[in-house]
């Protein structure tokens, strides 16, 4: 059954990294991302993205389908900020009350950089961690453990929802239901097959209900763990060095306007 | 339908067909033909290919090499939906087949989404539930009734569109044995009148009553003949995983006999060989 | 409730199983009907060490039954009890679901349904995790579950990429680390294959070298041939009774006719045990086609 998951395992030191300091090092990095608006700043950072990712050997045939994914949203706002930003100069372009400016322009760049970069850093970090690790770290800095349980199962409960879903959509169509290929109709040929799936899903979680009071959840209130997370010095490195680094950028920004200019380091802000 | 076709035309054939789940080959070169009226057995471990080649026999793959020809089309061509008036495919687990809130409305669907009059579809949801003894439950919802009763419901719901050929995909795998063989008597019926049946199942007694067994192993058949010469081969099936029926084994090993699938006929064999060896032992010393 | 006796202190407390006047009405699937009859009077003993099959037609109550020892019913069916049900000790309708846990675990017949989706080691550690047991006796325990059970060489691997066979063997494994001292299988073999279900056996049969004594087995089968080779004793449900209680395999020769008025399959090697006795007047009963090939073998060459 395939498994709706971005981690690929590696041997990288980002694959290597505590989960929690990968986590408040993603968070830090995307807080920095969002604040430049800079042109510049954000088209290197993207690009560096895409060196680690080739560094940490990630299947290339996964990033370019990110990429696919991402391309009509970024297209649009490229095209769409200016139409509903107008104003400096030099006007590019002129259509009735519509002025496309060259400022303009690139501030719609700097958005869709922006969108592009945190997605991407949303891919090395769920890239580098295993599912495992993700719930145990969020487990480790605070979520209670029910919670952390309840989403290791909804996870794994989604391409098993879509594996029943095609399965039942197979035998509805053995039946005689023809699906048509597309649009409003193919959405109500859907419903029968909905219904059916989601019979077999709700026995499916009463099970497992059961089987999870089987497995003695609640039994105890002290839950112990086989493989628990502790931090190496590498870790405390990565955690010290990369927190100071980040937050020293985003004050630079917040403070000084480091980044803060769409052509900076170029253009004065 | 049923009735317009004569026993012995080719329904259901394979030509050289391939099929792969990505990289992982599923069926090699597989050549196979059934005829109206045939009762065919299709046995084999899991992963052998046995689901997929059903799959391929409704339309619901396509093959990557090779053709399946159904009732004279060829199923590339048309969609599941199309072909299901031809091949009924009932699957293993009746949970993902039943989604009508009463066992008259599940029957119901098929005919109906076929195009039937509504007096002809009263009269064959009338015809299933007499069928399968299922009148007492004909108001209650499906999922609740047990599983048994729900592989039968799923069962009667494929039989109503009258499909010239039914694959059963380990579909009566909740029934007791003698439940089993009860209905597939009653399935047996209609094969005089051209009706072929293809039972997938890793229950050796139910595929005897197959007059034809197929064995498939890894993705190639590798035997198709008589079910008394199939399964009454110990060594074959032993060597294709699977396990033989205790009376073939023995009489396997101890008479090195093929083709004996009851305890009466091994029974009878023993019996013989005692006489003979009390008639040497009467006749002299050796 | 922590599981803090061991494996010898439980089973010293006998019987393993204690069941008196089990009645059990599920709850009406739609209202106003009546409430349907699962279980009807009920009353057996089962001693520690022992491997019992139930078998019985569809609908006779097996897998009620089975929940019933686990404490689901009724806690997590809801319905109506009568009588009462004691494992290692403790009564079912009072000691909680996840309590019970330390003494009893079931595997369902869905190899799926018994699995979290978490890697094989994790599966297997999570019920000791939740019982608060030290990682390092969760470590010792779980690599005993996994060699046991032969699952060993796939530690790491995720519970959804395994067979069928080994998803039932891993649900076994996780059952066992709890370490209870009565195990129910509610129709394992029912969803494997020919070699899934060889595997099962000999993984079962060499639990019960290892455990002895110290675990009661209850499985739930209609398959009488796999059964038969697992298992001493067997009980046969019809509608709710338990019409035949006996040693296996004897019971399945003795008590064939009845069996097949149930609607049974009466397994190949009791209907040739019957012809021998009859034909030899040596009462015999045999659990494995080697056991028959023998006996046959010198009855021929006499």
């Amino acid at each position: 059954m395939a498994h709706a998951d971005l981690f690929v395992p590696g041997r990288s030191a980002l694959h290597r990294l505590d989960p929690r300091v990968k986590f408040v090092l993603a968070l830090l990095t995307g807080a920095l991302v969002l604040s430049w608006d800079s042109v510049l700043l954000l088209a290197a950072f993207l690009v560096l993205t895409q060196l680690v990712l080739w560094h940490i050997r990630y299947p290339r045939a996964t990033v370019l389908a990110f990429w696919r994914a991402l391309r009509p949203f970024l297209l649009l706002i490229v095209l769409l900020w200016p139409v509903f930003h107008p104003g400096g100069s030099p006007v590019l372009v002129t259509a009735g009350p519509v002025h496309i400016t060259l400022p303009a322009l690139f501030a719609g760049v700097s958005a869709a950089l922006r969108v592009a970069s945190t997605a991407f850093i949303a891919l090395l970090w769920l890239g580098t961690t295993d599912q495992r690790a993700l719930v145990r770290g969020f487990v480790r800095l605070g979520m209670p453990f029910s919670l952390g349980i309840a989403l290791t199962i909804g996870l794994r409960f989604i391409p098993l929802f879509a594996a029943i879903v095609e399965q039942v959509s197979a035998a509805m169509q053995s039946r005689g239901l023809i699906l048509p290929p597309r649009g409003w109709r193919r959405l109500r040929a859907l419903v029968p097959i909905l219904i059916a799936a989601l019979i077999t899903s709700l026995r499916y979680s009463e099970q497992l209900g059961w089987a999870l009071a089987l497995r003695g959840v609640g039994a105890s209130r002290q839950r112990t763990a086989l493989h628990d997370l502790t931090m190496r010095w590498q870790d405390w490195v990565a955690l010290l060095a990369g927190g100071s680094l980040l937050v020293g950028l985003l004050l630079a920004r917040v403070v000084w306007g480091v980044g803060g200019a769409l052509l900076a380091p170029l253009s004065p802000r | 339908m049923v009735g317009d076709v004569a026993p012995g035309t080719p329904l259901l054939r394979f030509e050289h067909v391939q099929y792969a789940y990505g990289d992982v080959p599923a069926l090699l070169d597989v050549s196979l033909e059934i005829t109206a009226g045939e009762r065919v057995a299709v046995i084999g471990p899991n992963g052998s290919g046995k689901t997929t080649l059903a799959k391929l026999s409704n339309g619901l793959l396509r093959p990557h090499a090779g053709r399946v020809i159904v009732a004279g089309h060829d199923t590339s061509g048309r969609a599941p939906g199309e072909l299901a008036r031809i091949v009924g495919y009932v699957f293993q687990n009746p949970d993902h087949q039943l989604f009508q809130p009463t066992v008259e409305q599940e029957i119901a669907f098929g005919p109906r989404t076929l195009g039937l009059s509504p007096s002809a579809v009263a009269k064959r949801v009338e015809a299933m539930l007499a069928l399968f003894s299922l009148t007492p439950y004909r108001r209650q919802h499906p999922t609740l009734l047990r599983r048994g009763l729900r592989q039968l419901i799923a069962l009667a719901a494929v039989y109503a569109l009258d499909p010239a050929v039914l694959v059963l995909d380990e579909a009566l795998s909740a029934l007791d044995v003698p439940q089993a063989m009860h209905v597939l008597g009653m399935l047996e019926r209609d094969c005089h009148q051209g009706r072929s049946i293809v039972l997938i199942t890793h229950d050796l007694q139910l595929a005897a009553w197959a007059e034809r067994v197929v064995l498939i192993e890894h993705g190639r058949i590798l035997a198709d003949g008589p079910a008394r010469v199939i399964l009454g081969d110990a060594a074959l099936l032993e060597r294709a995983g699977l396990d033989p029926l205790p009376a073939t084994t023995l009489a396997d090993r101890l008479l090195h006999r093929r083709g004996v699938l009851s305890p009466h006929e091994l029974i009878a064999l023993l019996s013989q060989a005692r006489v003979a060896t009390k008639t040497d032992d009467a006749n002299g010393p050796r | 409730m922590h599981a803090t006796s061991t494996h010898a202190e439980r089973a010293s407390q006998a019987p393993a199983i204690q069941v008196e006047g089990l009645r059990y009405w599920y709850p009406p699937v739609e209202a106003g009907q009546a409430p349907t009859l699962a279980l009807d009077g009920l009353t057996l003993t089962i001693t520690p060490g022992e491997a019992v099959g139930v078998t019985g037609p569809a609908g006779s109550g097996k897998s009620t039954f089975c929940l019933a020892l686990t404490g689901l019913v009724p806690q997590e069916t809801g319905g109506v009890i009568e009588g009462r049900v004691l494992v290692a000790g403790y009564d079912t309708r009072r000691v909680s679901v996840a309590a019970l846990a330390a003494a009893v675990s079931i595997v369902l017949q869905d190899p799926e349904s018994n699995l979290l989706g978490l890697t094989v080691e994790d599966e297997v550690a999570f019920g000791p995790e939740n019982m608060g047991v030290p990682p390092a006796e969760i470590a010792r325990r779980v690599d005993w579950a996994l060699t046991v059970m032969g699952l060993a060489h796939v530690r790491t691997r995720p519970s959804w990429a395994l067979s069928g066979g080994q998803k039932q063997r891993l649900a076994i494994a996780a059952a066992l680390s709890m370490q209870p001292s009565v195990l129910v299988l509610d129709e394992p073999t029912a969803q494997l294959d020919p070699g899934g279900r060889r595997e099962l056996l000999r993984a079962l049969m060499q639990l019960r070298k290892v455990l002895g004594q110290r675990l009661t087995l209850i499985v739930a089968e209609r398959n009488l041939d796999w059964l038969s080779a697992l298992v001493d004793r067997i009980i046969v449900l019809d509608h709710g009774q338990c019409v035949l209680d006996g040693p296996s395999p004897a019971l399945l020769v003795s008590a064939r006719a009845h069996m097949q008025a149930l609607g049974l399959p009466v397994p190949q090697l009791a209907e040739l045990a019957a012809w021998f006795a009859e034909r030899t007047g040596i009462t015999v009963a045999w659990r494995t086609v080697d056991e028959a090939q023998e006996a046959l073998a010198s009855w021929l060459a006499m």
